[in-house]
C-alpha cells in the first residue's frame, strides 16, 4: 500500500492555482470571525430572571479585580451591579423559547449581559452571524471578550461526554474541545474550561455557547470569575433585525443570504457586508459596504492587481483566474467602501456555482448594488431582492 | 509584528506547498480537487497562524487542518465530486505502470472517504495509529477499523486487475 500511494502521488503535477494572496484575504475575514475552540449555549427553559441567574453564578470575593476595572463589592452579596449592556429592547426581557434551529442570519440571536468595567461592544463591523451561530465582541483597549453562541445541534459530544466538536470547527485544526475541567454551572447548567482559553456551557438542550478571553492554553485562575459573570449574563433571544446600508437586486432566484458582519451597537445592530448564494454554496458572493471614512482604502497586490474605472469610479480588480474567482474593490462612492468576492466555482468540486454564469463577473454584481446614504434611520432589513 | 508574521506565513506556504498538493491528490484523485482542498486549507491555517507558528509540529497541524477539511467537504452537500469535462488529463510520472497507476486511482476513488484518509494517513504519510487518530479527530480502535476496512476495499477492488495482468 505505501509503495501504491508513494508511485500514485508521483503522477505529473499541473502548475498550482493556490493563491497565497488571496488565503491572506480570506484568511484575515476568518480569524476576525473565529475564536479558538467551540462552545454553545443555551439557556434551560426554565430560566426565569435575569438578575437572579447573575446572583446564582460564582461568589465573588469583594473588591475582586479583573482586567478592565474592579469588580463592585456588592457583587458578593448578589445585586446585579456593574456595566450592564442594555438588552436589546426587542429581547422582551429574556424570555425564553428553544432556540431557533437554524438561526436567522439577518437576525443576531444574542446580547452580552454584564460586562467588566471598560468593555464595549460596539467594535465596527466584528460581530457577525450564520445559521449556525451568533458571535459578538466585547473590547477594553486590546483587551478581548469574543462570544459565540451556537445554535442547536451545531455541536456534538463524543459518546463518551469526554470532548465536544462543533460543525463550524471541522477542518480547523483545533479538533474537539475535551470536557474534562468543570466550570462552575452558567445558569444552573453544566459548563467546562477549555485549553483555547474559553468557557464553553449548555444554555439550553443541544445548544452551546462559549466566551473565549484571548489568551494562549486555559484561561488563567485571576479572569475566571470574570468570565463565568459574563456568561451568566448572556441574553437569548432575537434581536432587532440588522440594518444594511444597501440592498443588492438582480440576483438568481433562490439565493440566501448565509452570513453577515455587523457592527453591536445597542439597540441599532448594523450590518456592513454580507455573503449569500445559492444552496449548493451558500457563501458564493461576500458583500461589504463600510464607510469609507478613515479607512485605509483597497489593497493593490502587485502579483495579482490592476485598476479599473466602474462607473467613473476607481477600483482594483483581482483575478488571477477568472473562470473560478474574482475580487473587486471599489474606494470610494457616495461616501462608501465596496467590496466584492465572487467565486465561480465551487471549491472541492470544481462544479460552476448555480446560477452564477447569469451575473457576469464582480463588476455587474457592483452596478446591482443600491447605497441608501449615511443616516441609518434609512437603512433597510431586506438586503438581497 | 503582523508583516513579519504574514511573511513567515507566506514563507512557510510556498516551502510546503509540493508536499500539501501531492498528499491532497492521494487524497482527491485530480488536480482541480487538490488544488481547491489546498486552497481551503492555507487559507484556514492564516486564521490560525498566531497560534500555528509557535507549535512544535507545524507541519503535522497543517496536515491535520487539510484531512479534516477534506472529510468535512464530503459531508456536506457540495461535497460530491464532480468531474470536469475537458479538464486536462493527469500525466503519470515517465516509467510508471500507467495501467497499474489508473487502477490504483480507480481503486481508491471507490474506498469510502474516511478509510480512503486513514490510509493516506497511515501509509503515504507514514503516521501510526495514535497520530492518526489525533489528525482525524477519533479514537485508535476506530483508526484500526477504518484502516481494516480500507485495505480490504483496495484488494476488492485491485484483484480482478491484477488477475487481468496475469494473463499477459
Amino acid at each position: 500500500m505505501r509503495t501504491l500511494l508513494r508511485n500514485l502521488a508521483d503522477t505529473e503535477a499541473p502548475p498550482a492555482r493556490i493563491d497565497i494572496d488571496r488565503a491572506v484575504i480570506q484568511g484575515r475575514r476568518r480569524r476576525r470571525l473565529r475564536m479558538a475552540g467551540a462552545g454553545g449555549s443555551a439557556l434551560a427553559a426554565g430560566f426565569a430572571v435575569y438578575a437572579v441567574f447573575a446572583l446564582v453564578i460564582v461568589p465573588l470575593p469583594p473588591n475582586a479585580t479583573v482586567p478592565g476595572g474592579v469588580l463592585p463589592s456588592s457583587a458578593s452579596s448578589g445585586a446585579p451591579t456593574g456595566s450592564y449592556v442594555s438588552p436589546d429592547p426587542a429581547d422582551s426581557g429574556l424570555a425564553l423559547s428553544t432556540p431557533p434551529n437554524p438561526f436567522n442570519p439577518l437576525v443576531p440571536y444574542a446580547s452580552f449581559g454584564w460586562l467588566p468595567q471598560g468593555y464595549t461592544t460596539a467594535a465596527a463591523g466584528q460581530a457577525s452571524t450564520s445559521p449556525d451561530s451568533t458571535a459578538l465582541i466585547a473590547e477594553s483597549g486590546s483587551r478581548e471578550l469574543w462570544l459565540h453562541v451556537m445554535a442547536a445541534g451545531a455541536c456534538s459530544s463524543s459518546d463518551s461526554g469526554s470532548t465536544l466538536t462543533c460543525t463550524y470547527d471541522a477542518g480547523d485544526g483545533s479538533g474537539p474541545m475535551p470536557l474534562t475541567d468543570r466550570a462552575p454551572d452558567v445558569n444552573g447548567r453544566r459548563a467546562y474550561w477549555s485549553d483555547f482559553c474559553n468557557i464553553i456551557w449548555e444554555y439550553a438542550p443541544d445548544a452551546w455557547a462559549s466566551i473565549h478571553y484571548g489568551c494562549q492554553g486555559p484561561a488563567p485562575a485571576s479572569v475566571r470569575p470574570m468570565m463565568s459573570r459574563v456568561a451568566a449574563g448572556v441574553t437569548y433571544a432575537d434581536r432587532t433585525p440588522l440594518r444594511f446600508p444597501f440592498w443588492v437586486s438582480g440576483m438568481p432566484a433562490g439565493w440566501r443570504v448565509s452570513a453577515t458582519h455587523f457592527t453591536d451597537s445597542p439597540g441599532t445592530p448594523t450590518a456592513g457586508s454580507m455573503s449569500f448564494g445559492p444552496a449548493a454554496y451558500p457563501s458564493a458572493v461576500q458583500l461589504s459596504v463600510t464607510s469609507a471614512s478613515g479607512s485605509p482604502g483597497c489593497m493593490f497586490i502587485r502579483s495579482i492587481s490592476r485598476y479599473v474605472t466602474v462607473d467613473g469610479a476607481k477600483a482594483i480588480l483581482q483575478a488571477p483566474n477568472p473562470s473560478y474567482h474574482e475580487y473587486l474593490c471599489v474606494n470610494n462612492v457616495n461616501g462608501f467602501m465596496t467590496g466584492i468576492s465572487l467565486q465561480k466555482k465551487i471549491p472541492g468540486t470544481g462544479a460552476a456555482v448555480p446560477g452564477v454564469s447569469g451575473l457576469g463577473g464582480a463588476i455587474s454584481i457592483f452596478k446591482k448594488i443600491h447605497v441608501l446614504g449615511s443616516d441609518p434611520a434609512g437603512w433597510t432589513t431586506d438586503p438581497l431582492r | 509584528m503582523s508583516e513579519r508574521r504574514d511573511a513567515e506565513y507566506v514563507e512557510y506556504v510556498q516551502s510546503r506547498l509540493t508536499w500539501l498538493r501531492r498528499v491532497a491528490f492521494v487524497l482527491c484523485q485530480d488536480w482541480y480537487s487538490a488544488d481547491d482542498l489546498v486552497q481551503v486549507t492555507v487559507t484556514r491555517l492564516f486564521a490560525h497562524w498566531p497560534r500555528a507558528r509557535r507549535m512544535d509540529n507545524v507541519d503535522g497541524y497543517v496536515r491535520t487542518i487539510l484531512f479534516r477539511t477534506f472529510l468535512s467537504e464530503r459531508r456536506s452537500a457540495w461535497g460530491r465530486r464532480v468531474v470536469l469535462a475537458g479538464s486536462p488529463p493527469d500525466t503519470v510520472a515517465a516509467g510508471a505502470d500507467r495501467d497499474a497507476m489508473l487502477d490504483v486511482r480507480e481503486a481508491l476513488a471507490t474506498v469510502p472517504p474516511r478509510q480512503r484518509a486513514t490510509l493516506v494517513l497511515r501509509f503515504y504519510c507514514d503516521l501510526d495509529v495514535e497520530q492518526a487518530a489525533t489528525a482525524l479527530g477519533c479514537s485508535a480502535g476506530t483508526v484500526k477499523s477504518q484502516t481494516a476496512k480500507g485495505l480490504a476495499a483496495m484488494r476488492r477492488a485491485l484483484e480482478p486487475s491484477a488477475g487481468a495482468r496475469r494473463e499477459y
